[in-house]
């Protein structure tokens, strides 16, 4: 048994609390007063260090930058869709994830990151919203609008684990800030995650230690990078658990909270 | 999502402090500006005993951590 500041806590607790010291202390961006949200945000990411079999944990900004846009007005436009000079409305770039799929499709902007710059996204859980379209009560059948339920998803006996990235160096040409952005591969929802984002099918590909050693430090061909970027999690290692609608605004986003209208996931994988 | 509940303005002590949510690795931490002396950095954390308590990170600062966590319960309970 431990202690932590005088109080008793598990090993497991322990270490988490240790560990985020460390992440706290190597975070720049808590000495600024900066608005830090679910999008776009600064999280905890481990990046190779150069030639070493050794890596940093390091800040990175949630949302892929291509190298080609030249300042933040440019990233805003992308991110929030803009109207061009001809006034034809260009539609948001969301760039937070990078499907695998077409990870290394030629002319796509993560395919030099996913062959050179790999990385691990540090995570102790994720979001997702589950579709159900309720029953009319008239004819039986299900309504066009589907009610949408947040859930939690974690690792069972894993309180940390790692997703699949890439990231970017960028520098903002007319004010020369420098940062490192990153995006999240997803992957096909396993039998768990179709479930739970019924809507579009998808989940983060997590890695088990084996693979994430080798995203991170192999020298893997692009038939293997594909395999990696790929890989599905299996369902009966995770859990998933309903919270409250405005999570994102609690204290604690993770709580768990039951509604009454949402069958229970099957469970029998 | 809502800035004013990511950054925001309590009094302790009769004085007004600057609280600052952010996340990192998911894991939800808080950092204290005062006006009079260091940042402090607080996290929620689970005893042995499977209750939860606010402990500053790093170690050093808990009763401070105590105090004003329980100040940020009410912040979010009233918001």
């Amino acid at each position: 048994m431990c202690y932590y500041n005088g109080q008793k806590v598990t090993h497991a607790e322990f270490i988490r609390l240790k560990q985020l010291e460390k992440m706290v202390s190597r975070y720049d961006f808590l000495e600024r007063d900066l608005q830090i949200g679910f999008d776009y945000n600064q999280n905890a990411v481990l990046k190779r260090k150069p030639d070493e079999e050794d890596f940093d944990i390091v800040q990175m900004e949630w949302g892929f930058i291509p190298h080609y846009l030249k300042s933040r007005d440019d990233v805003a436009k992308m991110r929030n869709g803009y109207k061009d000079a001809s006034g034809k409305y260009r539609p948001a770039i969301i760039t937070l994830n990078a499907v695998c799929e077409e990870l290394l499709a030629p002319g796509k902007i993560y395919r030099e990151a996913a062959l050179k710059r790999r990385c691990l996204v540090l995570s102790t859980g994720f979001f997702e919203w589950r579709h159900i379209f309720p029953l009319n009560k008239k004819t039986g059948l299900p309504l066009k609008t589907a009610n949408k339920y947040p859930y939690h998803i974690t690792l069972k006996d894993k309180g940390y684990f790692f997703m699949a990235g890439i990231w970017q160096p960028w520098t903002d040409k007319a004010t020369g800030e420098y940062v490192e952005t990153f995006a999240v591969v997803t992957t096909q929802a396993n039998p768990l995650m179709l479930q739970v984002h019924n809507s579009k099918k998808r989940m983060p590909t997590i890695l088990n230690e084996d693979l994430a050693y080798e995203w991170l430090f192999g020298d893997p061909d692009e038939k293997r990078i594909l395999e990696i970027a790929s890989y599905q999690y299996p369902a009966s290692e995770m859990k998933a658990c309903t919270i409250a609608k405005d999570f994102r605004s609690a204290l604690e986003p993770a709580a768990p909270f039951a509604y009454e209208d949402v069958p229970a996931l099957e469970l029998n994988f | 999502m809502n800035e004013a509940v990511n950054n925001f303005e309590i009094s302790y002590r009769e004085e007004k402090i600057k609280v600052q949510r952010h996340s990192i690795g998911s894991q939800t931490i808080f950092r204290i500006v005062f006006s009079n002396k260091t940042p402090l950095v607080i996290t929620r954390a689970t005893h042995e005993n499977a209750y939860r308590f606010w402990t500053s990170i790093p170690e050093g600062r808990q009763r401070e951590a105590e105090e004003i966590g329980k100040l940020i319960e009410e912040f979010y309970k009233t918001k």
